[in-house]
């Protein structure tokens, strides 16, 4: 018997996991009373009702079997939001140029049967890229320096691989292995992580963690203190 | 004649040329980006809420509304030559348009859906007007509890109309109204689920959400699918209609007008349910049932007209109560607040030239679609002949360019990337994203409205139950949801959305 995940099952958690990540991350928000509504009222409740709801849904999935989960287009997922990345990530980097060709690449890569034409317009846009991305095209040297230069070496790199990639596998069906698409989508997904986190100045709270007294306290027993008061 | 008088007004300032050619604009690039196929009105609106945004807001709105009108067009375009609807409200044109189209008349079908349209556009233009004032008097006398509890019957109400599981459409809701959490807290000013970053403090975008659920997760479904579009390659002759065709569907126009413009002022109906309805009840009156489907005219024409003119009878929950009863709306909500206006009753006694010019550039909205899209044909015919596989790039980069250019702000292209992502797995698990949006954009409002109502009853909670108004609201909320859970109406509603 092969084990199939129902679609609800699937919604299910994930409305239970966002209300719980909400619950967890709001601890710390004021619940305040019904007269004077803290920031955390509105919040809490929404979670609780959430986190309900979702169980109730995954339940009926599982006791109701509908339709199972069809198969999630991975490499078509992959392709189009690292598209939408790398154009975010680059504009800001390397300029509108390099955003705009870079995102047509990798996005071109979703598509299942290329033709001919399609594949060599697709290196010629990877070349471009390398032009582009290459230090010292159009005097850009001067204004980058430090790891965006090395940054910038690696993709113009990554450019000339994807385009000979392309043209080398000129008469498989597929552009480019599944293999190879793993590998450019995880190392440009990596690339574009790390020019926004440079770009962001990401901090995650550490105080997000806390022993589960706390937790249980601030979400469970606080509100309902209050709502029973 | 007050009404004559601010019509009038209102046409005064519609009628500037700098507006009309914004209008134009506007449905040019509707129409443009609506064609393409899988691109329904809510994703192309995002698209192309940007470039209004230099504007001052009243060209702004008029432009929007024709991007709008433009984008509902360019879809029925696409339903009757392509047989792929670009939304739902256009899923009953296929039908007989398409197969209008099969035999040589896809030049009638499309101009009748024009003229439709353009009928159903005139009256519910006047409807517009005419309930607009006497509503808006209605909503002033709202409190912040009634308030709460309208926002709550607009949500279910959207539910329970549109299609789908409840339960999960429910949880949908909820979690759009989480994503209005976002952001900074007004009241107490508390940073709230903003994990530290600057840019959340202000709050989610809804453009970056809205093109992320219907825009990205849209593309990725139809890369996906491999499906074979067959465009017509037949060359379309003689775009008039025959006066047979006239005498055919005037009729059918005229009832899906009625129909429309009912079913549009009611939260979650607006486009799709008109279309729907319409088409059932011609071909429940019509003497042979059986030619629907095989290329009756009436098939095209009643649906059309509906759509269109629930599409226009949406703008008065939205303009007179600062509701969006559906998600295109929701984005009209959205554009208004960046240009800095609060949607709501005071826009018609504050700010009667928008409210007025708005409700006017409606009716040239629709004038255009008719003088510039019937020449036009040809070229939205090739534009489809165009594979998907060149477009979609396009498309892609269409999508980025309009989410940088709202506040030049990577972060946001990026937030695009995840909402697409969870769009997809919502796609996948059978979660409409419609109730996400709507209550992502009424979730502030709803919490603003909850704490004052509360903060004025000394926190007494059955202050929602003991005004008369907000408890017929919340009682009939309750009893929609309790009438969809019955067994009985909910094999109906189902077989009403089978068709």
């Amino acid at each position: 018997m092969q084990l199939t995940i129902d679609k609800d099952v699937w919604a299910g958690l994930f409305f239970m996991g966002l209300a719980a990540l909400g619950l967890w991350i709001g601890t710390d928000y004021a619940f305040g009373t019904a007269a004077r509504m803290g920031a955390g009222f509105l919040p809490k409740l929404l979670c609780w009702l959430l986190l309900g709801l979702g169980g109730l849904i995954t339940l009926i999935g599982i006791v109701r079997r509908g339709e199972p989960m069809e198969a999630w287009a991975w490499g078509q997922t992959l392709a189009i939001l690292s598209a939408v990345l790398v154009f975010g990530a680059a504009l800001e980097g390397f300029g509108l140029e390099v955003a705009i060709l870079g995102s047509v690449l990798v996005g071109g890569v979703a598509e299942p049967e290329p033709s001919r034409f399609e594949r060599a317009l697709l290196a010629v846009l990877a070349i471009l890229l390398a032009i582009f991305l290459w230090p010292g095209t159009a005097g850009k040297l001067a204004q980058i320096a430090g790891t965006r230069l090395a940054a910038n070496w690696l993709l113009a790199a990554a450019a000339v691989v994807m385009a000979l990639a392309i043209v080398s596998h000129a008469r498989s069906v597929p552009l480019l292995t599944m293999l190879e698409r793993v590998a450019l989508a995880l190392g440009l997904g990596a690339a574009c992580i790390i020019v926004f986190v440079d770009g962001l100045g990401l901090n995650l709270k550490s105080t997000y963690v806390m022993d589960g007294w706390q937790f249980l306290k601030a979400t469970v027993i606080k509100p309902l203190l209050t709502i029973v008061r | 004649m007050d009404v004559l008088s601010n019509l009038a007004q209102g046409f005064a300032v519609a009628f500037t040329l700098q507006n009309v050619i914004f209008c134009l604009i506007g449905a040019l690039l509707g129409t443009l980006i609506g064609v393409l196929p899988g691109i329904g009105p809510v994703p192309t609106i995002a698209m192309l809420l940007p470039f209004t945004f230099s504007l001052s807001p009243v060209p702004a709105l008029i432009m929007l509304a024709g991007i709008y009108y433009g984008a509902q067009y360019g879809g029925s375009t696409t339903a009757i030559l392509v047989n792929m609807p670009g939304e739902s409200s256009s899923v009953v044109t296929c039908l007989d348009g398409y197969q209008m189209a099969r035999q040589g008349r896809a030049g009638a079908a499309l101009a009748i859906a024009a003229i439709g349209s353009f009928i159903a556009g005139c009256f519910a233009t006047v409807l517009v007007a005419l309930f607009s004032a006497p509503l808006t008097k209605v909503a002033q006398s709202f409190g912040a509890a009634e308030y709460f509890s309208l926002m709550v019957f607009g949500l279910i109400a959207a539910v329970v109309l549109a299609q789908g599981s409840i339960l999960k459409a429910v949880a949908m809701i909820l979690v759009g109204l989480f994503l209005g959490l976002v952001g900074t807290d007004v009241n107490t000013g508390r940073q709230r689920f903003t994990f530290g970053i600057p840019e959340l403090s202000d709050g989610l975008g809804f453009v970056p959400i809205a093109l992320g659920i219907f825009g990205l997760a849209e593309i990725i479904s139809n890369l996906s699918k491999r499906q074979e579009r067959s465009v017509l390659t037949q060359p379309i002759k003689g775009l008039m209609p025959t006066a047979k065709d006239f005498r055919d569907s005037l009729p059918p126009i005229l009832r899906g007008t009625f129909l429309g413009s009912l079913l549009g002022v009611l939260p979650g109906g607006g486009a799709v349910l008109s279309a729907f309805s319409a088409y059932t009840l011609e071909k429940k009156i019509a003497r042979d049932p059986s030619r629907f489907g095989k290329g009756a005219i009436e098939g095209v024409a009643a649906p059309e007209a509906a759509n269109n003119a629930g599409a226009q009878t949406s703008f008065i929950p939205l303009l007179t109560l600062g509701i969006p009863p559906n998600p295109v709306m929701a984005l009209m909500i959205g554009a208004m607040m960046i240009h800095g206006i609060q949607p709501g009753p005071q826009v018609m006694t504050k700010q009667p030239d928008l409210f007025w010019g708005l409700i006017a550039s409606m009716w040239i909205g629709n004038l255009m679609l008719i003088v510039i899209n019937l020449p036009l044909i040809g070229i939205w015919v090739r534009l489809l002949s165009v594979p998907y596989r060149l477009l979609f790039p396009a498309i892609l980069l269409f999508c980025c360019i309009g989410v940088y250019s709202l506040n030049n702000s990577a972060f946001e292209v990026g937030l695009t990337a995840l909402f697409g992502l969870i769009g997809y797995f919502f796609l996948k698990t059978g979660c409409e994203g419609a109730p996400l949006l709507l209550g992502f954009v009424l979730g502030p409002m709803m919490e603003e409205n909850l704490r004052r109502a509360l903060l004025l009853a000394h926190g007494d909670a059955t202050v929602f139950l003991t005004r008369p108004i907000s408890a017929t609201l919340l009682g009939l909320s309750a009893l929609l949801l309790l009438a969809v859970v019955l067994p009985a109406v909910k094999s109906t509603r189902e077989k009403a959305f089978q068709e």
